[in-house]
């Protein structure tokens, strides 16, 4: 089971290309997309959902060119999309209905999996209440349920967890990790630990490209060494930014703890510090930017 | 990578002064402006109010006549009448058609999120409403402006008096256009303001609304007060009257009778119209005075949207919602999944189109309050008592227009609540949804009419009822297909209900053959069956056309 990328461009007119020259293999397992808002991750997501259509390039699900025959993807296609409506006046339960006719599910089946969904994403009790009544939480734990209804083999979710409380946040990837097996399931996010939690493989983006494809090991060998704990003045963290690659910050009173990432220590207080995948992530989105920024 | 490649500087930002006096009006105003310009609706109107300001001043020799009085005069096209008549148009052009174009920009602030921002600033709510209204007053300017030139230029085409007079011709546009402009400016935002009126519900209203104040404004009656005259056309008609009298004292009816609207001639030719020199109204102070009551009365509902709006609070909304399916609102629990993800149903693929259409239906038939489920009713029941005749000329027009605001949400829905990825990525969107939606309003279209379709099957020897049979059946698939495509081509359900108002009353309720599109009011030649079979097709596929598009955008 493969879903392949080859040579993937998309070209907005009169924005240029939102993405370029992206090569990929998805295989069953987490595939992780990181990257800052406006790297291309939600035109990507869209041109494997098949709602876009590429401008250069082609994806193949089973050898099939999508561009050609989109159905045999969307036969078996689960997609949570970014931004995404609801029917306001249906409930949880008639706008799963709908989306099941629309999949062409056998209605049944469609209507017991749908009463198990949500309870899954924790919306039994909401089920018969309209949708237009619910916190933007609930509309995407729904969109969740929705993606999941045709058990699919292959399951993209554009920033999944936007909108979820901490707790609904850990219960969806851990859902993630569950449908994993023998499903290819790409999430894209710009929040690392989501990606950290759930993800065997992680593929960051920047400015429509790829700049790296690797397992999260890999990533975290790429920047060992190069992490420090500084604790600092809370006056003196701006200028420290100048001068160093600065990623999270604890405050200590007047105090702040700052993680570096640099070659060498960045002050004669520094210690060196376990990398975390943040730190990785930091590393390769500011190597990808442009020189003059 | 060096050291200082990483670094990043942040220049502090600097302290913006806050906007004062009509600054911020001016500044929402504008950015309202800019976004209705830049709208191609914005453009397509302007080119179609300068067609139809062209073709309202036929020259001398023309084949139909536009404004005739006692049956063979008409002024010289001179500055005053060119710019007059110009300007009464425009300003009915606002009232029919800019009206709707400018309704819509208070929802579009609710929609996008921009009214929240705005509703969470120190601007008050009637600073905001007055901005919109001055946001659509100024886009109006703009297209009356073009349009005083065109008149301009069209004056020295038509080469009758090529006199220029600046006054004589721009002044109408202050005096007549610009009240209209401002009441249909006002008007559109006062509807947005009220839930009620800001879908196609307010739309229907705003119709049958100016449909009465047309009706009472006594365009044929010189002695009705200057205060009803809402288009100002009736001052400049007692003028032309007068005028008419004194320089053809041999005109048959005192005051002279005069018709307004295209009026095709096969003599025209033979007959050619006389002319009369009309020197235009008197703007007196006295004169400008009468038309103060609409700026007055525009102001008011300016005042009455500011007190009436909920400036963006949600609340009203969701307890409607609520409220609708008497559903409480409580706080759900975190619980376990009772079932295992590895263990759930699974639904393989085996829906027929048929659990399309009914998802379709349901979907639908979920909008409408009881009210609407009453009137059915209603029909029903006329539908079933009238006679036949009764019930091809009043009841089925009546109940032609009943499911409208239904099938105006054809096309649009996936759009206008952006459930377009979700729904687009399931399997042939192109060759199930999309006749799915359609068969679901053909389907309410014969729900509504099956009282009748009953009668007709069971009377198909009374004379007509095979004709109207026919008819509603292809009403029922012709509807939909139109709605469609509008639905999918404009992205809205503004001009499907717009355009079906007009057809609605001119057609069916007038019983003007070639636009009843329910195919029962009047008998059917086999050309007009033909051409409503090929708009029905053409509908479709013009709306199967831009959704692949989309698809495919």
């Amino acid at each position: 089971m493969q879903l392949v990328l080859e040579s993937l461009g998309k070209r907005y007119p009169g924005r240029g290309w939102a993405l370029s020259e992206f090569t990929l293999t998805l295989e069953p397992g987490v595939t992780g997309l990181l990257g800052p808002n406006g790297a291309g991750k939600s035109t990507l997501m869209r041109i494997l959902a098949t709602v876009t259509r590429p401008s250069a390039g082609r994806v193949q699900w089973e050898g099939r060119d999508l561009s050609r025959e989109p159905d045999a993807l969307r036969e078996t296609l689960g997609y949570l999309p970014q931004d995404f409506g609801i029917y306001p006046q249906l409930s949880a339960l008639e706008f799963m209905d709908y989306i099941a006719a629309a999949k062409g599910l056998e209605p049944r089946a469609a209507r017991k999996r749908t009463l198990e969904l949500l309870e899954l994403v924790n919306l039994g009790e909401a089920r018969n209440r309209p949708l237009g009544g619910f916190s933007g939480g609930m509309r995407q734990r729904v969109g969740i349920a929705q993606a999941l209804l045709n058990d699919p083999r292959v399951l993209i979710v554009d920033e999944p967890t936007a909108g979820l409380d901490p707790e609904e946040r850990v219960r969806f990837r851990n859902l993630l990790g569950e449908l994993s097996g023998d499903r290819i399931v790409l999430l894209s996010t710009h929040i690392v630990s989501d990606v950290e939690a759930t993800a065997t493989r992680i593929v960051v983006m920047g400015l429509g490209r790829m700049i790296a494809d690797s397992s999260p090991e890999g990533l975290l060998e790429q920047v060992r060494g190069r992490v420090w704990e500084l604790e600092t003045d809370a006056s003196e963290l701006d200028a420290l930014r100048t001068r160093h690659l600065v990623g999270a910050t604890l405050r200590r009173g007047p105090r702040v703890l700052a993680r570096v990432v640099s070659e060498t220590a960045p002050g004669a207080a520094a210690r060196p510090a376990e990398p975390s995948l943040e730190d990785a992530y930091l590393l390769l989105q500011r190597a990808a930017q442009p020189a003059a920024a | 990578m060096s050291e200082r490649a990483l670094a990043r500087a942040g220049p502090a930002l600097p302290a913006v002064p806050r906007g004062a006096g009509l600054g911020p009006i001016v500044a929402v105003a504008w950015a309202g402006v800019l976004d209705r310009t830049r709208r191609p609706a914005f453009a397509l109107g302007l080119v179609f109010m300068l067609w139809l300001g062209q073709h309202m001043l036929p020259p001398a020799g023309s084949a139909y006549r536009t404004f005739v009085m006692d049956d063979e005069f008409r002024p010289l096209y001179n500055a005053a009448w060119v710019g007059t008549l110009t300007a009464i148009l425009t300003g009915l052009w606002f009232l029919f058609v800019g009206f709707y174009q400018a309704k819509g920009s208070v929802e579009r602030d609710r929609r996008t999120g921009v009214g929240q921002l705005l509703a969470a600033s120190r601007m008050s709510t009637l600073a905001y409403v007055s901005a919109r209204t001055l946001g659509n007053l100024i886009a109006f300017a703009i297209q009356a402006a073009v349009v005083a030139l065109a008149a301009l230029i069209q004056q020295q085409l038509l080469a009758e008096d090529r006199r220029v007079d600046l006054a004589a011709t721009l002044l109408p546009f202050l005096a007549i256009t610009g009240p209209l402009a401002l009441f249909a400016s006002a008007s559109a935002v006062f509807f947005d303001c009220m839930s009620w009126l800001r879908g196609g519900l307010g739309n229907f209203v705003w119709f049958f609304l100016l449909g009465f104040l047309l009706s009472t404004s006594g365009m044929q009656d010189p002695k009705l007060s200057a205060s009803r005259d809402l288009t100002g056309a009736r001052a400049v008609v007692n003028d032309l009257r007068a005028t008419l009298a004194a320089q053809h004292p041999e005109t048959t009816s005192h005051p002279p009778e005069f018709s307004m609207g295209v009026n095709l001639s096969a003599h025209a030719n033979a007959h050619p119209v006389k002319t009369f020199h009309w020197e235009g109204t008197r703007w007196t102070a006295g004169a400008l005075a009468s038309r103060l009551p609409f700026v007055l009365g525009s102001v008011l509902v300016v005042l009455a949207a500011a007190f009436l709006f909920d400036r963006f609070d949600a609340t009203t909304r969701v307890r409607a919602e609520r409220g609708r399916r008497g559903a409480r609102a409580t706080t759900t629990e975190v619980r376990l999944p009772a079932v295992p993800v590895g263990q759930l149903t699974v639904a393989r693929r085996g829906a027929a189109f048929a659990g399309v259409v009914r998802a379709e239906l349901a979907l639908m038939l979920r909008a409408p309050s009881m009210w609407w489920w009453l009137g059915v009713l209603g029909l029903w029941i006329a539908e079933f008592a009238t006679p036949l005749s009764a019930l091809r000329t009043v009841v089925l027009p009546l109940a032609s227009i009943w499911p409208a605001l239904l099938w105006s949400q054809l096309g649009q829905r996936e759009r206008r609540h952006d459930t377009g990825p979700l729904l687009f990525s399931c399997p042939r969107p192109l060759a199930r949804l999309l006749p799915g939606a359609w068969a679901a309003g053909a389907i309410v279209g014969l729900l509504v009419g099956a009282p009748a379709l009953l009668r007709f099957a069971f009377s198909l020897g009374a004379e007509g009822s095979s004709g109207a049979l026919a008819g509603w059946l292809s009403c029922a698939a012709f509807v939909p297909a139109a709605a469609l495509a509008l639905g999918v081509w404009t992205g809205g359900s503004k001009a499907f209900e717009v355009l079906y108002l007009f057809a609605w009353y001119v057609g069916p309720m007038h019983h003007v053959a070639e636009l009843d599109y329910t195919g029962v009011t009047t008998a059917r030649s086999p050309v007009l069956w033909a051409v409503y079979l090929a708009l029905t097709v053409v509908a479709y596929a013009l709306a199967s056309a831009m959704r692949m598009r989309q698809l495919r955008s």
